[in-house]
């Protein structure tokens, strides 16, 4: 086996980190309290269970959920298209979803269905529906060719975004709530989003782990892959599926959380090597770490205000990356 | 019993098909070299004895199963297909490049690698000489070594029968030379039949029992290479005059070009005794 199967030192600081985020999670905030306090509250009820049951370990909770998601859907994805420049946001979910949050936001709709809002909904179909028709649009053209299927959903993301920004021009005083949707924020976030979030996860990541040996394969290019025995074409749809689902779930939850999906996967696969067996699990446990951290800052760095956390992902994860590809050519060269 | 009959293959992509009516055969141990000009179809031939171009008709018959009503998975089993060397877009290792011949052995998933996976991997880089290079990156091998792991990927996944298209591109003389005696010994050694597309006449002649000429996608000459080698038949598939000289390490007749009148080409000039020879 070579020396990176045997690396431990990733896994290890990977739990000291992701433990490190939840107690600061829970710990830093407007309101202060001691980790006393903070035991009482979670386990025996004291003064502050309602902010720590009800507000801050939701949130942790859900930020890591998302970041874990956006990572995996990354990992699948860039796996997919044989890219490592790939993100869960290639075929226009993210587009996709913005359009159908500004359009409740335009037609005025404000309904509520198991909690969650009109936005929401409409957000979730929209980008299932554009991906759907990049999908079908493509395989009609031109079947099993991934380049056209990115293509289409290059054009048809484009479009969706015009059509967005239509809207939001057409309508200042929707400029706050769109935020939200195109920066992303766990401000609103409590336990039914996560039980939204965790199942569907959680079952993804089974199934990923299952196939990873049939990804390998698909990595090498899909003749070569059939040439060695994996039915290509079935794999390839379940794992679009599983990927699109993965990112519009995540961003109905939470809006649209740029770098998470693009830079985790990469960051992972240059430490501990492209074998999806791994690479899928590491990229899903590294990037909810990696977003607990970035909501932690989010509802710190300015508190009582709140920043986008799209921008703490691209501001913090941009650097580390450029870092990270340049470290990685020296090692090469 | 033939181990591989194939009768009025025809194969393309897009509904255009490349190649037309191919029809021959192969016996155990056999050694085929699919030659041809480029665009005759000699790398669709190769793919779609695999089912890998979009469509194909005719059937391909494998110990007399038709290959064509099989799974992906069950003709993975009964024939491996070794492609151009390529730049991976995901750099896996030589160990794990090669692990990769198992997929089509590996039955039940989460009982992961057995014994008998670890020994074919072993003996497959044992075999093409790569079993030192295990850890590094393909992309830290040069070509050569980086198509015998391709073969020893093919070599793993045990099959009769290996496909390999123009295993000898990109390689300086030395490795093409190298590729041949691996699979001449793969040949004799483990009784692999073995069909190569190949561009490079010279190089394949001396090793393969028979050679098929492909034009514009159809079948123009077959035959042992003392009977297809001849300037009829390269005329006739490359439109191009030649001449023949026997080799003098093999005996075999080998294709020597023609320089036309009027062309600058470099000479050694008859003359003094003491130019060219030291």
């Amino acid at each position: 086996m070579s020396p990176r199967h045997r690396n431990w030192f990733f896994p290890v600081s990977l739990i000291l980190l992701t433990l490190a985020g939840f107690l600061l999670s829970v710990k830093l905030g407007a309101v202060r309290m001691t980790w006393q306090e903070i035991r009482a509250g979670l386990f025996s009820g004291g003064q502050f269970k309602d902010i720590l049951i009800h507000l801050r370990l939701p949130r942790a909770i859900l930020a890591y959920l998302v970041g874990a998601a956006l990572a995996l859907s990354g990992a699948i994805l860039q796996g997919y298209f044989r890219n490592p420049l790939a993100d869960p946001f290639i075929l226009g979910v993210s587009s996709g979803a913005s359009l159908g949050a500004v359009l409740s936001l335009e037609i005025g709709l404000t309904w509520t269905v198991f909690g969650f809002s009109s936005q929401s909904w409409l957000a979730l179909l929209t980008s299932l529906l554009l991906v759907g028709s990049v999908y079908l649009i493509s395989e009609n053209q031109s079947p099993g060719r991934s380049e056209s299927l990115l293509l289409t959903g290059i054009a048809a993301g484009a479009m969706a975004s015009a059509l967005t920004s239509f809207f939001l021009f057409r309508r200042a005083d929707a400029y706050e709530q769109a935020v939200f949707w195109l920066l992303g924020s766990f401000s609103l976030s409590g336990w039914k989003e996560v039980w939204l979030l965790l199942p569907y996860f959680l079952l993804t990541l089974i199934i990923s782990q299952y196939f990873a040996p049939e990804m390998n394969l698909l990595a090498l290019g899909d003749e070569v892959a059939q040439s060695l025995g994996c039915p290509v074409k079935t794999i390839r749809r379940l794992f679009l599926f599983l990927a699109t689902l993965l990112a519009s779930f995540s961003v109905a939850v939470a809006g649209i959380i740029g770098f998470v999906g693009l830079i985790v996967p990469h960051s992972v696969r240059l430490l501990i090597g492209p074998d999806h067996r791994r690479l899928f699990l590491f990229s899903a446990l590294t990037g909810g770490m990696m977003l607990v951290f970035c909501d932690l800052l989010a509802r710190t760095v300015f508190s009582p205000s709140e920043i986008p956390i799209g921008v703490i992902t691209a501001a913090l994860g941009a650097p580390f990356f450029i870092y990270l590809l340049n470290r990685h050519q020296r090692g090469r060269s | 019993m033939k181990l591989l009959e194939v009768k009025n293959l025809e194969a393309g992509y897009n509904h255009l098909p490349v190649i037309h009516d191919i029809s021959f055969d192969l016996e155990q141990g056999e050694f085929l070299a699919v030659c041809g000009p480029n665009g005759s179809g000699k790398s669709t031939l190769v793919k779609a004895l695999q089912r890998l171009t979009p469509f194909t008709r005719g059937t391909v018959k494998l110990e007399g199963r038709n290959v064509f009503r099989l799974k992906t998975k069950e003709i993975a089993a009964l024939l491996a297909y070794v492609p151009q060397v390529s730049d991976q877009v995901f750099d896996f290792t030589v160990e794990e490049t090669v692990a990769m011949g198992r997929y089509v052995h590996q039955g039940h998933k989460l009982a992961g690698q057995l014994d008998k996976d670890r020994s074919e991997i072993e003996e497959a880089m044992r075999l093409t000489g790569v079993a030192a290079l295990r850890q590094k990156n393909l992309s830290q091998l040069s070509g050569g070594e980086r198509q015998r792991v391709l073969i020893a990927r093919a070599l793993a996944q045990e099959t009769p029968v290996l496909l390999l298209d123009e295993p000898s591109s990109h390689l300086d003389i030395n490795f093409q030379l190298q590729i041949y005696h691996l699979l001449q010994d793969l040949q004799i050694e483990k009784k692999k039949t073995i069909l190569v597309a190949e561009h490079n006449l010279n190089l394949c002649i001396p090793y393969c029992h028979r050679l098929l000429f492909l034009k514009q996608g159809r079948i123009e000459a077959a035959g042992p290479p003392a009977e297809v080698i001849n300037r009829k038949v390269i005329r006739r598939v490359f439109d191009l005059e030649v001449e023949l000289r026997e080799n003098t390490s093999s005996g075999l007749p080998e294709i020597s070009f023609i320089h036309s009148a009027g062309r600058t080409v470099n000479k050694i000039e008859p003359g003094p005794e003491t130019g060219a020879k030291n």
